[in-house]
């Protein structure tokens, strides 16, 4: 059973921030209710 | 023992009283909960705060009762139980019911008396005062009115008692919300203890006091404080772990505004909040079997770290179901490291000051809400509202876990020093009985 920790460890340490980091680049998020955000997608 | 014998023993364990704090609790607990769930967004779209304003006010109703929780137990002890837990009911429906009421018309010259951010920051700071009372009443009435065999399946009832509050608080509180209006959510909070306020005058007798139970003055908790205060290593260790709740308590004060909006305005912000609740009634026990023989100090970095790291995956997809993700995370890492933190701190404290060290492990949760208020605000506002990065809110949050995490791991390679600690690093029996 701690093995099983330390998979799911590593997949949050490594694997997480990794894809996490790619998404930050890439994603946009829409603001629905703030007016000053509704003309410019954020992120 | 046959289970028919044990379940009669549970059956006949535990006195009348021992039920009434308990199934008050929860309801206490229901209220706060719901109010906590709905605060920020009242505070932002019905009372017009700013997002740092609201943040920072939500964060001190979520902190101030971990401070006074320690001079609420020997309160609570002088005056008897059924007249604190009554008076501490009484005190809670008056602050729910004031809370929700700031906005009336009938509030009217009070709110022109003085200003909003005074009226209130006062309101807010009432419910402290009754939840401090409640707590350690109901803990007293668990250990007086239990037989000593059943008494930790009375403190496993009233664990799992608060969690079912606090995940029925914010389901209720989305029901009210999406049907009503957020302010009826504050009316249901006030109702629903002062419902509680008539149990406990109605059904509650006084336990009785067995010998031990030993009542501090005041002063005496006075004393106690400056005797911890002055261990600077134990100290040091509850600084660095606020920084775990200063990311917890998000989910609370900014993820609600997060979530309305930058990714879903009609979302139900408050319902969402039940699944860390959910997730510690379903999984407690499974992640107490996996992590028993994990010693108490790595226990409590892992659950950091698991906690820490679960924010971002909001980075990854910023949507509800991937906030429910989240909050399932941060909670399995809030049960790694939770019943480890308290085993910690008990063997920590010298004999006889056992009482004492445990009354100051809720300072971190305290410190976390204060801190995370003001905190998550800025954030909220600097990387939302400044630069239209909300993204980079969870990259914060979560950094805040993490480095809480690594300090953690600084602070027993450097600065940790307790008789336990040889022992600490293999495992010993005695914590893996008591896991």
């Amino acid at each position: 059973m701690p093995q099983l920790y330390v998979i799911v460890l590593a997949i949050l340490v490594v694997v997480l921030p990794a894809i996490a980091l790619y998404r930050t680049s890439q994603l946009k998020t829409k603001c629905y209710e703030c007016p000053r955000h509704e003309t410019q997608e954020t992120l | 023992m046959t289970f028919s014998e044990r379940f009669h023993e549970i059956r006949t364990g535990f006195e009348r009283p021992f039920w009434v704090a308990n199934i008050s609790e929860l309801f206490e607990r229901l209220s706060y909960y719901a109010a906590f769930a709905s605060l920020p967004r009242y505070l932002h779209e019905s009372l017009n705060f700013g997002v740092e304003r609201a943040s920072s006010l939500a964060g001190l109703f979520g902190g101030l009762v971990w401070f006074l929780a320690a001079f609420g137990g020997a309160l609570a002890d002088r005056m008897g139980f059924r007249r604190a837990l009554s008076l501490a009911y009484l005190i809670l429906t008056i602050s729910y019911f004031l809370l929700g009421s700031i906005g009336s018309p009938w509030f009217a010259p009070v709110r022109n008396a003085m200003p909003l951010v005074v009226l209130v920051t006062l309101i807010l700071m009432l419910p402290a005062l009754g939840i401090s009372l409640v707590k350690p009443c109901v803990v007293g009435t668990t250990a007086r009115a239990s037989k000593e065999n059943v008494r930790s399946i009375g403190y496993s009832i009233y664990y799992t008692l608060v969690n079912i509050g606090g995940a029925a608080g914010p389901f209720l509180a989305g029901w009210v919300h999406q049907h009503l209006s957020v302010e009826k959510v504050f009316g249901m909070a006030a109702l629903s203890v002062f419902a509680m306020f008539f149990a406990v005058l109605l059904l509650f007798k006084e336990p009785r006091r067995s010998g031990e139970v030993q009542t501090e003055s005041l002063g005496q908790v006075a004393k106690n404080f400056l005797t911890v205060v002055s261990n600077w290593r134990f100290m040091l260790f509850l600084i660095i772990f606020s920084g775990y709740y200063v990311a917890f308590w998000q989910q609370f004060i900014i993820l609600p505004l997060y979530i309305h909006d930058y990714v879903n305005a009609n979302s139900n912000t408050e319902m969402l909040l039940m699944w860390d609740s959910l997730t510690v009634i379903a999984l407690q026990m499974v992640v107490s079997i996996l992590t028993q023989k994990m010693p108490s100090f790595r226990g409590i970095t892992l659950g950091t770290l698991i906690s820490g790291l679960a924010w971002l995956l909001l980075v990854l997809h910023p949507s509800v179901t991937m906030a429910v993700a989240t909050l399932i995370v941060v909670a399995i890492g809030e049960i790694t490291q939770q019943p480890r933190y308290y085993e910690y701190i008990s063997r920590l404290a010298p004999s006889g000051q056992q009482g004492t060290y445990m009354g100051f492990a809720f300072l971190p949760i305290g410190i976390g809400s204060l801190v995370g208020g003001w905190f998550g605000g800025f954030l909220l506002h600097h990387f939302g509202e400044v630069l239209h990065r909300p993204a980079l809110i969870w990259w914060a949050v979560s950094g805040v876990g993490v480095a809480t995490a690594g300090l953690l791991w600084v602070y027993d390679r450097l600065v940790r020093r307790d008789p336990l600690r040889g022992a600490d690093a293999r495992g010993t029996l005695a914590e893996e009985n008591s896991a």
